[in-house]
């Protein structure tokens, strides 16, 4: 209910002023910025595909459809705050989820935030939402689902940015997320997490064409209606490179429950960049996929993907990437989708 | 439409790995190339009017426009400008410096924005050195980039581009 005002209040203020570049200046010190994406989508099977976007055999316009609007505020001399709101493709636009709102203060090398934050496991997590600023139409689905999706912790985080040299930086942040209910609906059924914690660290190297990423995360939870207690120790290392007109992109995700990795590699030409993917889940989930796609830049603020996707699973029957075993469809193991996608930034 | 599993995995598998070595060998004749270009092309100044900033080597300065460094000389905090993005000076200067086209940069911008990391740089109307000084003068941190040649001679010249190491 607050939530949907502030959002109302958000998409009204849209009107003020509009410099494409760099959002919106409400203030000198308050910026106002947002980010969308959609597609056309089908695949050849009629089992829903891709956690939170379910897309099947008939095609499918908002399956991929996110909106966020962002409000960047400088309070004064080190104190900033961020709040982030998405209507993620798995909400009505209605009831949109506030994805981030934190407090944060910088004094020295040290980095303090509060409230809600992203959860730092993988390379793009940052900007999950955002396909502007990645290649492919979506993040890889075996690395970035691992979790079922979750993307938010309530809590605290404390970052030490450290300048190794001219050459290398180094970032190491601990956080702490504290007791929260976690929702996400797989397949018809609502999974809900009691969760006593999350807590983690990641570590990043970065040099001006290359950033390895490494991140831990611990979290005990109570899934309904169960009533044992379980602990999940999820660890992710990643890198991404780049060389010129080439981005090469790899990452690992490895719990108690799977494996999965995926590599990537693109090369811009002026405003097209072909991209090819290759990922593997293992365990919990059985699959093999091969992306290749499209990806043109038609302004700085607007980009489209054309994108192929096959994904082989090597267990008949295993949910793979859907959201549930294609057996409930009566369908086959294997899946080829389709894919336009449209993303602007402003 | 595959018949047989492992047969199609393997299929790819080894397009894969064989897409994967044709592209990591192609990278050296791809610098050979923009080696020979950069050498025609127009001489950047990186510069800021405040003179307490130290030399920049090229690793920072592309850490710098790369948005992965805020800070010079251990904790002085700077800012960017950048020129507008019909410049024609924009483009050779990321492309210079980082080896990265425009549509590229947007990229990196884009997650920058968002990210909660930090913001692109500053946007300037158009890419007359006037106005470059005129932000640096608001901007006592600030540094800009312009070519060489219509640089005044008071400014500190924190490093050249594509001359300077």
């Amino acid at each position: 209910m607050l939530l949907n005002r502030q959002y109302s209040i958000l998409l009204l203020s849209l009107g003020i002023t509009a410099n494409a570049e760099a959002g919106i200046e409400l203030t000198d010190n308050i910026l106002l910025s947002g980010f969308g994406s959609t597609s056309i989508s089908k695949t050849d099977n009629k089992t829903p595909l891709f956690i939170s976007r379910e897309i099947s055999d008939e095609i499918c316009y908002d399956c991929d459809t996110l909106f966020g609007l962002q409000l960047d505020i400088d309070i004064f001399e080190g104190f900033n705050a961020s709040a982030q709101v998405v209507k993620r493709t798995q909400d009505d636009w209605s009831d949109p989820e506030l994805e981030w709102a934190y407090l944060g203060y910088e004094f020295a090398d040290f980095e303090v935030r509060a409230g809600r934050l992203r959860l730092p496991l993988f390379l793009v997590s940052e900007f999950y939402y955002v396909g502007q600023a990645y290649t492919w139409a979506r993040p890889p689905e075996e690395v970035y689902d691992a979790i079922l999706g979750f993307t938010s912790y309530d809590g605290i985080s404390l970052a030490w940015h450290y300048e190794i040299s001219d050459e290398i930086s180094l970032t190491i942040s601990p956080y702490y997320g504290f007791e929260r209910l976690n929702e996400v609906e797989l397949g018809g059924t609502l999974l809900q997490f009691d969760t006593d914690y999350m807590t983690g660290v990641y570590i990043d190297l970065v040099g001006f064409n290359y950033r390895i990423h490494t991140g831990f995360m611990q979290t005990q939870y109570i899934q309904r209606p169960f009533p044992a207690t379980d602990k999940l120790d999820v660890y992710t290392v990643g890198a991404e490179y780049s060389l010129d007109a080439w981005q090469w992109m790899a990452e690992l995700e490895y719990d108690e429950l799977q494996i999965n990795w995926y590599a990537s590699v693109g090369y811009a030409l002026d405003d097209f960049t072909p991209y090819l993917v290759y990922a593997e889940s293992h365990e919990l989930r059985e699959s093999k996929g091969v992306t290749l796609g499209l990806r043109y830049d038609a302004t700085s603020t607007l980009s489209l993907n054309l994108e192929m996707q096959s994904i082989f699973s090597h267990e008949p029957g295993n949910r793979a990437q859907f959201v549930t075993s294609p057996l409930v469809y009566g369908e086959k193991d294997d899946v080829d989708l389709l894919s336009l996608t449209v993303n602007f930034v402003f | 439409m595959f018949n047989g599993l492992d047969f199609g995995a393997m299929f790819f598998n080894i397009r894969f790995v064989v897409l994967m070595a044709t592209l990591s060998l192609s990278p050296a004749l791809w610098a050979l190339e923009t080696d020979a270009d950069e050498s025609a092309d127009v001489e950047f100044a990186i510069f800021s009017l405040n003179n307490d900033l130290p030399p920049l080597s090229k690793s920072k300065a592309r850490m710098l426009y790369r948005g992965k460094s805020k800070k010079v000389g251990g904790s002085l905090k700077i800012v960017l400008v950048d020129l507008p993005e019909t410049s024609m000076h924009r483009e050779e200067f990321y492309s210079m410096l980082l080896g990265k086209s425009v549509s590229q940069m947007n990229g990196y911008w884009a997650g920058l924005a968002f990210s909660g990391k930090g913001s692109p740089p500053e946007e300037l109307d158009s890419d007359d050195i006037k106005q470059i000084l005129k932000w640096l003068n608001e901007n006592p941190n600030g540094i800009a980039y312009a070519p060489v040649e219509s640089v005044p001679d008071e400014v500190n010249i924190l490093i050249t581009v594509p001359q300077g190491e």
